[in-house]
């Protein structure tokens, strides 16, 4: 039973780190209409470049600020490469574009950086020395904290869409760009404001991986965009809200599988959950929203 | 003929196959990448049968290209109903799948994949592939040409309007996944004897870039262009030196891009072949005028 409840809780703490990932594809989508396969890995190489601070400065403050900034920078680098196929509605052309990125990004993190090895947090940013014990099983603090900003992140976001004008501005745009453009919102300076919220939102979760996981290495990016896509497809892209509550319930089943199971085969199992709800149920469960 | 000229000449015609395999479905604008899936089937087919059964090579490859056929025609149906965007995903998850479970299934080697089949000298394997490769050529050429070849485009331009012409985009794109499977297939039978066997991550997702690079660098609207980007694609991974062999892949990945921002429709597009054909019936007519 201990041990049941130390991985509900790693689950639901790796579903709320999903469902704000699948926030970022999601937002991209609705934005822009691109689904930008490259999120996830940008957002490891955010915890690459925060690992990179940290060692050069040892501040654990200058390198969380550094690895929220990266996240910032290399989404809002990357946006003028998808700017003319957004504009010309080259939605697939887009998307090869970022496959071609994922795929560099993926070889530079696995021969250049730290000779292609995964790197280590110090131990001090996870703290996996203090736990709260409960029988034989425990749960680590730092697994705690990442928990409760997860959902205090998720929330932060929920009120920034719903209660101020930029996210009004955002809903706006997703409902009816050309209503939109019509109202006086500029549309390529919101595409470009959601590409940054989108590496704001990575550059978050990248300190919180670190933290949660201590470490992160090449195939990281791709585990992710594996488990968003299929969160993404079984809820219905686009959809917000459907997204977090497939996103806790695949991550509480991951964190299940992975402690009951060999590991082995949990991304083909992910990719199974993917076909079936593409070939089944193309919309999702709780419905495309664009 | 030297080991580097051979393995040259044996996987570009494979990758031609693999790019004209990947652009039939382009065509009717389904990035349907089950080619991949099904030249891992067919190499791993063949590995089986050559090694375990004893198989000689034109039972195998008519094994392969069956096999692979079939197994493509499981989801063809509900594959035919999707969109561009989940086609490209559902692809790559049967991908993976069959990845994984090459990597699994003991009997198929797990990660180090089946090796040890019969040689077949490299003269005679050369005249198998490119005759297959005339052939498909030959055919996709005349798929082209056809009433199917303008229904293809119809549906790549207005899927909608295609419907209402009489074109059925579903059953279309059925026959193109079988078809593009087949070609799959054959082209992974053609890699297994190349290589003497086959592992798990040669079909990995760089696979997968390697085969949309060949097609969208060489053009997504001709047959021809693939026959000039794949040779260069598979000459730059092998013109590196040894210890940059992982910059292929970025290799790859910035000509995809800066090929999409520049020119979407690839190096030969429609209006260059029809500019060629133009400038070759011009010169003949002048030719046969003075004489």
């Amino acid at each position: 039973m201990e041990a049941f409840i130390s991985y509900l809780i790693s689950g639901i703490q790796l579903g709320v780190l999903y469902g704000i990932v699948t926030i970022g594809f999601n937002l991209l989508i609705l934005v822009t209409g691109i689904l930008n396969f490259a999120y996830s890995n940008l957002l490891v190489l955010s915890m690459y470049a925060g690992w990179v601070i940290l060692g050069a400065t040892d501040s654990i403050m200058i390198a969380a600020i550094g690895t929220v900034l990266s996240g910032v920078l290399i989404n809002a680098v990357l946006t003028p490469l998808f700017l003319p196929f957004i504009k010309k509605h080259m939605h697939l052309e887009a998307l090869v574009i970022s496959i071609g990125i994922s795929l560099i990004s993926v070889e530079i993190m696995s021969h250049w950086l730290n000779l292609g090895l995964p790197i280590a947090f110090p131990r001090s940013i996870q703290m996996s020395d203090s736990a709260i014990r409960f029988g034989l099983a425990s749960i680590g603090i730092g697994k705690l904290i990442t928990l409760l900003l997860g959902i205090l992140l998720l929330f932060v976001f929920f009120q920034f869409l719903y209660k101020t004008k930029r996210g009004r501005i955002l809903r706006a745009v997703t409902q009816d760009s050309e209503v939109a453009e019509m109202l006086g919102i500029s549309i390529p300076k919101t595409m470009f404001f959601s590409f940054a919220l989108g590496g704001l939102l990575a550059g978050i979760v990248a300190i919180l991986m670190a933290v949660s996981l201590g470490s992160a290495s090449s195939e990281l990016g791709d585990n992710i965009t594996l488990m968003c896509l299929a969160i993404l497809f079984l809820a219905g892209i686009g959809n917000l809200k459907g997204g977090l509550i497939c996103a806790i319930f695949v991550g509480t089943v991951e964190g299940m599988v992975m402690g009951y199971l060999p590991g082995d085969w949990t991304k083909a199992f992910a990719f199974s959950v993917i076909l079936a709800v593409l070939l089944f149920k193309p919309e999702g469960i709780f419905g495309t929203q664009h | 003929m030297t080991l580097f000229q051979f393995y040259f000449f044996e996987f570009s015609a494979i990758y031609i196959l693999i790019g004209w395999a990947v652009y039939l479905m382009f065509r009717i604008n389904q990035p349907y990448f089950g080619s991949l899936y099904s030249m891992c089937i067919g190499a791993y087919f063949a590995a089986y049968s050559a090694i375990n059964w004893g198989w000689p090579v034109w039972l195998v490859l008519m094994g392969a290209v069956v096999v692979s056929m079939l197994f493509s025609l499981i989801p063809a149906f509900r594959l035919a109903r999707l969109g561009p965007f989940p086609m490209v995903i559902a692809s790559m998850a049967i991908l993976f799948i069959i990845q994984t479970a090459a990597k699994n299934i003991d009997i198929l080697g797990g990660n180090y994949g089946l090796f040890g089949m019969p040689f077949i000298p490299y003269h005679i394997l050369l005249l198998i592939t490119y005759g297959f490769l005339l052939f498909i050529g030959y055919l996709v050429y005349h798929l082209d040409q056809s009433h199917i070849g303008r229904a293809m485009d119809a549906i790549h331009f207005n899927r909608d309007m295609a419907a209402t012409l009489g074109v059925n985009a579903s059953s279309l794109s059925v026959q193109f996944q079988v078809i593009s499977s087949a070609i799959g297939g054959l082209a992974g039978v053609l890699y297994a004897y190349t290589m003497g066997g086959v592992f798990p991550g040669a079909f990995s997702l760089s696979f997968m870039l390697h085969a949309i690079t060949i097609v969208v660098l060489g053009g997504m609207f001709t047959m021809w262009g693939v026959i000039i980007s794949a040779p260069v694609l598979w000459s730059i991974g092998h013109f590196l030196p040894e210890n940059m062999t992982g910059l292929s892949v970025i290799v790859y990945g910035i000509l995809l891009i800066v090929m999409l921002l520049i020119r979407p429709s690839g190096i030969i597009d429609r209006r260059l072949t029809k500019n060629i054909s133009e400038l070759r019936r011009a010169i003949f007519k002048t030719f046969s005028r003075h004489t």
